[in-house]
């Protein structure tokens, strides 16, 4: 048994034990862990300073977001607009929000793999949603990153209560540009690379798994080059009366799925850490789809029995995660000479410590053992008793006869005080300039937005995913009879997993914006929980009893100004919420989303990933985004307003970066009336307005081959915007209509209070005409913009 | 013994992709083709290698396959053969699967069965090529790459 020197170590001895291990803790939890085993008297093993540091860990513990925080807002000339000290930060913006709210109809949140909502009023089902990065394995090794994501948080799903059944995954990723000539240091991959690997990866899983990836979004800038951010998501359904589990002590810890490995060692305390140039193979973790399919049909077989009274999922941390947490109450005895290896080459700390996929840990009762043992066996699972769960309050691990972890629960999962961090928020100048466009200047510049990455159609990534198994995609990522034209957001129908003989289900949708992050990461939590409820509107879902998950990620949150714009986007993520009365279930953080390469640090903007759920009451009176029949009238809700600032227009023709601020209580008040319309069958169709602006939105809408006209004239005279505001500016936010001409004027009087204005309408043939006060100003067929637009990625 | 699979010219979109990547990357065109291959660690006879690629491997709708054993690899009007494998060490799943395969469908089982890719080029040019391998399709950290004049 092999121990480390502790006791008697200085300060400069144990951070260089700290680096020579990879541990990634700092010098005071150095010093806890010292001072512990002083007072024990006793020098800790190699496998209780990985336990220790994999518990600790910023990917298990969270230790930033939950932890204090000294905060000072400073504007844009330096002076202090705000001092504030949080004891937790997360508590204090995202639970708080979630607190206030007090949703009856939220059934688990925060405290388990993934949050929990009622699939409607008296169901005997919830929907559980869950996302998570993968970011750091994703960019050392692509495809192996991204199919262990998926697989990591489907096993959320199937961990969540009891276990759920898994029924749509989400990807949505931020890369630089893979037709871009960047000049990548030394052992670095180039984003083609990483792109080809991620989407293959996302692919290989989710479509052998058997379920469909269905929602999504591709954001491409610079700022991603070292540091890809690639979020999956999934969301599953799972009884009622199976959201609660218990470990009961004398149990029997049980691991089903795959065998352990020395792959992806280290995983967990290498999310706490920067990219090196030098980065280890160990941390790369390798999925089969093929195993964790099989752990799907074991678990919820047994669920459905009550074999287990417990379940987790085995993920960054490996069995020093999942037995530690799930044995947290009480304490637990481990065996670990009994897990299923892959390679007896691996010494008793590794298989603790061991992130080997597929994994799934169970309490079983002991007389339960030989049925699930039947279940196993029936589908070709692999299983194992590696210890028991006990009442000792203690973690007592060993390998044949040698203790090697005996540790106090408390000390483990209390033990960690943390050092505030500093966050200084420093407003960023912004200029407003209204700027003018030529009227010979807009063909030209609208064919350069809508061919542009972050506008084009994402078929060439989407196409590679299987949507549709399991036949209960109502809304796929494509609608229209030809698939052409971009959904906002995934419907699922519920009912062939609830066996329930009703039209029942839920929407899932997204919003993200690093364009409006690198002007104000505080406005832009605004726009992407706005983004994201707005999608989920467009299809008519209730989001009266919808929910959001936030995932953010960031830099390395020792520099004041990272720990800033983070904290400062954390409070309006809060406030958004609150706003749009949307509560926060669940939600994950990734920090050290930088790189240091030929002495120049690269750092990613913060940037804020907000997944949306909702139930649909019935999906087949979901709303399409793709233009239904010639003669409708086209209108859009909600206000242009001024600035071009987070817009792609910008980005390729220069304009102000000025962005105008939005009112969620406002807009969450019309979003309520278009989804009453839509139940009175007012609205044919609906498309939200983002990436490329108001004319990209409207041409989305007709790439199914419709003409359309629309009048800009209106807009400016209404909003007080200039022509390039209108046309392509992203401020605001807005949702354009396609309105069934013979409800029309019921359809006017009852959206009466909305900001509203009639557009254009649909046309015969299919013609895209942009008019100015009677003035063609552009017209183009719709089919050779499409094939613009259809651009492939990879 | 290697299994290798390559598909038939009139299905070979992927192919396709990848001269479109290669001729943006570098500037300069070159036919490409792309296989996938098979290391079965195995002693026995030819016709063993033949009746795995028949039933298990192969499509014969979309694909085609050869044998290559220590003779030396040859496609007419390539140049150039780079082969992406897994480093030792690194688990090869869909390796694993094949191995599974075999013995399920009734064939004695394989020591080992190992994947990679092959990439022919017509081009004869082995920086260029090297260079594009290893930043669009090969990953160092896990994947060991061979280059073979042919």
């Amino acid at each position: 048994m092999r121990e480390i020197k502790f006791i008697g170590s200085n300060e400069k001895t144990l951070v260089s034990m700290n680096k020579e291990y990879g541990w990634s803790l700092n010098l005071k939890e150095l010093l806890m862990v010292k001072d512990y085993f002083e007072k024990l008297k006793r020098e800790p093993t190699r496998a209780e300073i990985e336990t220790i540091a994999q518990t600790w860990s910023e990917h298990c513990k969270h230790k930033t977001f939950s932890g204090p925080v000294e905060f000072i807002w400073k504007d844009r000339s330096g002076k202090i607009k705000m001092k504030k000290k949080f004891d937790n930060l997360f508590k204090e913006t995202i639970v708080y929000a979630t607190k206030k709210l007090n949703k009856k109809y939220c059934l688990s949140v925060f405290k388990d793999n993934a949050g929990i909502i009622e699939l409607y009023p008296g169901s005997k089902w919830g929907i559980c949603f869950k996302a998570e990065t993968h970011n750091h394995p994703c960019a050392i090794e692509p495809y192996g990153g991204a199919e262990t994501g998926v697989g990591g948080v489907i096993r959320d799903i199937l961990g969540v209560g009891m276990g759920a059944k898994p029924v749509i995954d989400t990807d949505i990723f931020c890369f630089a540009y893979p037709d871009k000539k960047y000049d990548i240091g030394k052992g670095f991959l180039t984003p083609h690379n990483i792109i080809s690997g991620v989407v293959s990866g996302v692919r290989d899983y989710g479509n052998k798994m058997g379920i469909p990836t269905a929602n999504g979004a591709v954001v491409f800038d610079d700022s991603y080059i070292y540091n890809p951010l690639v979020y999956v998501g999934s969301a599953g359904l799972i009884p009622k009366d199976k959201i609660n589990k218990k470990v009961v002590p004398q149990s029997l810890i049980v691991v089903i799925g795959g065998r352990t490995g020395r792959d992806g060692i280290g995983g967990a305390t290498f999310s706490s850490a920067d990219i090196e140039e030098e980065t280890s193979s160990s941390h790369v973790q390798i999925g089969n789809a093929i195993n964790e399919k099989k752990v799907l049909d074991v678990l919820l077989k047994a669920r459905d029995m009550g074999l287990y009274t417990a379940v987790t999922d085995c993920g960054a941390g490996g069995f020093s995660s999942a037995i530690g947490e799930l044995a947290s109450d009480c304490g637990a005895e481990v065996w670990l000479d009994k897990a299923l290896l892959k390679d007896e080459n691996i010494e008793p700390w590794e298989i603790w410590v061991s992130e080997s996929q597929e994994r799934m840990v169970l309490c079983v009762p002991e007389k339960n053992l030989n049925k699930l043992k039947e279940i196993c066996e029936m589908e070709e699972c692999e299983f194992c008793v590696v210890g028991r769960f006990t009442d000792t309050k203690k973690l007592e691990v060993y390998h044949k006869k040698n203790k090697i972890i005996d540790l106090d629960m408390k000390f483990l999962h209390a033990g960690l005080v943390q050092i505030a961090k500093k966050a200084v928020y420093k407003e960023r100048k912004t200029n407003y300039n209204s700027i003018s466009i030529k009227n010979s200047e807009i063909p030209e510049r609208f064919k350069k937005i809508i061919s542009d990455l972050n506008v084009c159609s994402k078929r060439s990534i989407v196409e590679q995913y299987d949507h549709e198994v399991i036949g209960q995609t109502v809304i796929k990522p494509f609608c229209s009879m030809e698939q052409r034209v971009p959904s906002d957001s995934a419907v699922i129908w519920a009912g062939n997993v609830t066996g329930e003989n009703n039209h029942r289900g839920f929407a899932v949708s997204c919003g993200i914006n690093s364009r409006i992050s690198k002007i104000s990461p505080y406005i832009m939590s605004y726009y992407v929980v706005d983004e994201a409820v707005r999608n989920l509107v467009c299809v008519g879902a209730d989001i009266t009893r919808g929910a959001i998950l936030d995932n953010f990620c960031s830099a390395n949150p020792n520099y004041e100004d990272v720990m800033g714009d983070f904290t400062a986007s954390a409070i309006s993520a809060s406030k958004a919420a609150l706003d749009i009365s949307m509560p926060y279930i669940s939600g994950k953080d990734s920090f050290y989303n930088q790189t240091a390469v030929k002495n120049r640090v690269y750092k990613i903007p913060t940037t804020l990933l907000i997944s949306a759920i909702a139930p649909v009451e019935d999906v087949r009176n979901a709303v399409s985004s793709d233009i239904k029949s010639e003669g409708n009238p086209i209108y859009v809700i909600g206000e242009f307003k001024k600035g071009m600032g987070g817009s792609v227009y910008r980005e390729l023709f220069k304009g102000d970066d000025f962005v105008s601020s939005i009112d969620l209580k406002k807009n969450r008040k019309y979003y309520l009336k278009i989804i009453e319309s839509m139940r009175k069958k007012h609205i044919l169709s609906a498309h939200d307005v983002s990436d490329g602006g108001f004319l990209t939105a409207v041409l989305e809408m007709a790439l199914c081959g419709k003409g359309v006209e629309i009048n800009i004239g209106g807009i400016k005279d209404k909003y007080k915007v200039s022509d390039a505001e209108a046309l392509f500016g992203e401020c605001g936010s807005k949702i354009i209509l396609e309105v069934d001409i013979r409800k029309e004027k019921e359809f006017i009087n009852f959206m009466r209070e909305a900001p509203m204005l009639k557009v254009g309408k649909v046309i015969q043939g299919s013609s895209f005409i942009l008019t100015d006060k009677g003035n063609i100003v552009f017209k183009e067929d719709v089919l050779k913009l499409r094939e613009i637009w259809e651009r492939k990625i990879i | 013994m290697e299994i290798e699979i390559i598909t038939l010219e009139r299905f070979d979109v992927e192919s396709e992709n990848i001269e479109k990547v290669f001729s943006d990357f570098s500037g300069l065109n070159s036919k490409i083709k792309l296989s996938r291959i098979y290391e079965i660690s195995k002693d026995a006879n030819k016709d063993y290698f033949k009746k795995i690629a028949e039933e298990v491997l192969y499509d014969p709708v979309v694909e085609n396959f050869k044998l290559i054993g220590s003779d030396k690899r040859v496609f007419p009007g390539y140049k150039i053969f780079v082969k992406v494998s897994f480093k030792k060490g690194v688990t090869d799943v869909v390796g694993e699967s094949v191995k599974k395969i075999i013995s399920e469908m009734g064939y004695e089982s394989p020591k080992e069965v190992k994947t990679s890719k092959g990439f022919y080029f017509s081009l004869n040019d082995k920086t260029e090529i090297i260079n594009f391998i290893k930043e669009n399709y090969a990953n160092e950290l896990i994947h060991n790459i061979i280059v073979e004049e042919i």
